[in-house]
């Protein structure tokens, strides 16, 4: 018989369990550093746009690497879903608005889906592979536009960048994707991928195509990925084919500080949420630090903002090195759990 | 009996790696007759040249098994800034700076080689989190722009063109690459380095502490990184912030492009060279034949993926 758990100790089983700490301990420093002026509207509208983005690249990511496999063309995927949604219709003339947002956003899961193949299918590194891709898409989007322009519609990104009762509309956005994982979690298909990531010669010998199954994590990645990238464009409200790929390796920094394991098999799109939310906070926590909080304890101090990105650096290093460190053992004690479970059935 | 031969002529990477390069430079030819000129043919040399210290120490890495070093190119970055900061134009300080650089390397390395290791972060992640922090030192340490420039000694030392064609470099490099080769093939360290690679847990059974091994490859890696960026430095003479990082990418696929297996355990030492060189070849093909950025950017991804379908594909799950 199972004993009956707290539930403090079933969320110490789940993979999410790291991020939240990570996310509640920094929320805690900054509402230190920063006091009351976090919860104000205008800050917490500020802080979700703009990191809507790298929420959403971070929760593709983690389909990836749930798989057990990488994907390093998220962040210019990204970006050609904003080139082409805000370029083409100046470039197009008979392309309505809409369907440059629904062709940039078919491209998103076209592109998912051709690195699901050359992994899958050809077996070609997926690293390599992914990076191969992200030449191709790169050099997309310079033939469409080769620097920063273009505007979006001013109705559109007052949407985005609006709030209703206090509440971001960003926020509705995550969270409305996080209720959409919650649903496919359920099915067969997104577990085959968890199977996946855990063993692909035992994942083979039950059955499930490897193959198929990986086409399908890249896929589901590259329509998250297309989603990333509207919100994006709405968060620029222009197009700008030079900053997104950036976002490509902050986004599988985030998804490892939630407790997503790169060897596969273990984490949630909720984990690369927490992480991303963790990312974006530490850069606040640390220019609010070293601008406002020492210099009130100590008169004259002044570093330049180099320094504060270093630091910055430093604490994502640590968080990582925990949270790969935690996921690892919890990873390890639930196989256990299982193993001694399933022997307790067998007898 | 044809047949196989053939198959295995086309089974050797290096070897297909060297003739893509020279088909490649054909057809560059015969596009741009311009392009059979001496000179073409030394910046070729010297570019590949450059790649090959950084090649070197990633596929020291990528050998020990499962391990991949994306901090190589941010490694090259700042040793490159310590050079130019250091020497300031005086010769003087040339071997100090080559001391510091190395051991700057092999530490970073070192610690990059613990974190995967002993904590147990994927090599990938590790090395990318340093190649942040990296980036961010070279800033730190050279105030946002590095403002020195190496000795006038060094920099002709790397540039000069013996008989108009083999540049200074191409020299060091191929001595540095015969160094490393002979390191590997006739070393204990090099033995156990393909062992660890091979099968990890066999290798710590049989007695070889397979953990030091990594981590020192590692070390060697970032060292090699961190002479690649003192010689970078010092054929550029000026240096400015993250000049090299594209390199961490170049070398990886160069290593990968000339048969060194990513799953690790298998060096290709002449397909090192050769892929470093068909990768430059490419690049200088396609600036060659007037193309935009945007389409080299293009031809250079859809090449380096059939490359890759070509050569290094993972063996079946079913094998």
């Amino acid at each position: 018989m199972m004993e009956k758990t707290t539930w403090f100790e079933k969320l110490k089983r789940q993979p999410e369990y790291m991020g939240i700490i990570l996310l509640t301990a920094v929320i805690i420093l900054n509402i230190i550093t920063q006091g009351s002026s976090f919860f104000k509207t205008s800050s917490l509208q500020t802080l979700l746009s703009t990191n809507t983005p790298l929420i959403i690249l971070t929760m593709a990511q983690c389909i990836v690497l749930i798989s057990g496999n990488i994907d390093i063309s998220t962040g210019i995927t990204m970006t050609l879903v904003n080139v082409f949604a805000v370029m083409m219709p100046t470039r197009v003339s008979w392309m309505p608005v809409w369907a440059a947002y629904a062709i940039g956003y078919c491209l998103a899961v076209l592109v998912g889906f051709t690195n699901g193949v050359l992994v899958g299918y050809f077996r070609i590194p997926p690293m390599l592979a992914t990076y191969g891709m992200s030449y191709i898409v790169s050099g997309s989007c310079l033939l469409i536009s080769d620097r920063p322009q273009g505007k979006v519609a001013k109705e559109l990104w007052k949407i985005y960048k609006g709030h209703v009762y206090g509440i971001p509309n960003s926020l509705f956005l995550v969270l409305a994707l996080v209720l959409i994982w919650l649903v496919i979690r359920k099915f067969s298909a997104v577990k085959e991928i968890y199977a996946l990531g855990g063993d692909e010669k035992n994942t083979y010998l039950t059955g499930v195509s490897t193959t198929r199954t990986t086409i399908r994590a890249y896929t589901i990645s590259g329509v998250f990925v297309g989603i990333g990238g509207i919100a994006w464009t709405l968060m620029l409200a222009s197009s700008n084919p030079l900053t997104g790929d950036a976002k490509t390796l902050q986004s599988i920094a985030a998804a490892l500080l939630g407790g997503t394991l790169i060897s596969g098999g273990w984490g949630t799109m909720i984990c690369g949420a927490l992480g991303a939310l963790f990312f974006g906070l530490v850069t606040n926590t640390t220019t609010y630090m070293f601008i406002k909080f020492i210099p009130k304890f100590v008169p004259g101090f002044s570093v330049s903002t180099y320094y504060q990105d270093f630091v910055a650096q430093i604490i994502i290093l640590l968080g990582i090195t925990l949270s790969v460190l935690v996921s690892n053992r919890t990873r390890k004690l639930v196989k256990r759990v299982v193993r001694i479970h399933k022997e307790d059935e067998q007898r | 009996m044809i047949s196989r031969k053939v198959k295995s002529f086309f089974n050797n990477t290096a070897l297909m790696a060297l003739m893509l390069s020279i088909l490649l430079y054909i057809t560059m030819v015969i596009f741009r007759p311009t392009a059979l000129s001496l000179n073409s043919i030394a910046t070729i040399f010297s570019t590949a040249s450059m790649l090959i210290f950084v090649c070197a120490g990633q596929m020291i890495v990528i050998t020990s098994g499962d391990g991949i070093d994306l901090s190589a190119g941010a490694m090259m970055s700042t040793t490159a800034c310590i050079t130019v900061e250091l020497m300031k134009g005086n010769n003087e300080k040339l071997i100090p700076a080559i001391l510091v650089c190395m051991a700057f390397g092999f530490i970073f390395g070192i610690l990059n080689g613990l974190g995967v290791t002993y904590i147990g972060i994927p090599a990938l992640i590790m090395t990318l989190c340093m190649s942040t922090v990296l980036t961010k030192l070279q800033i730190v340490i050279s105030n946002g722009a590095p403002r020195g420039t190496v000795s006038k000694e060094l920099s002709s030392s790397l540039t000069t063109r013996f008989f108009g064609v083999i540049p200074g470099i191409f020299i060091w490099a191929f001595l540095f690459f015969l160094v490393v080769v002979l390191f590997l093939k006739y070393t204990k360290f090099g033995h156990r380095l393909n062992l660890i690679g091979t099968n990890f847990e066999a290798a710590n059974l049989s007695g070889i502490r397979a953990k030091h091994v990594r981590t020192l490859a590692y070390g060697l890696g970032g060292m090699m990184a961190g002479i690649g960026g003192l010689v970078g430095a010092g054929y550029f003479r000026q240096m400015q912030v993250s000049t090299f990082n594209s390199y961490t990418m170049q070398s990886i696929s160069a290593v990968v492009i000339g048969g060194t297996m990513l799953s690790g355990g298998k060096a290709n030492y002449l397909g090192t060279v050769f892929g470093a060189l068909l990768l430059t070849v490419l690049s200088q093909f396609l600036s060659s034949i007037n193309t935009s950025v945007a389409m080299r950017n293009v031809i250079m991804g859809v090449m380096l993926i059939i490359l890759l379908i070509a050569y290094n594909r993972k063996p079946a799950v079913r094998q």
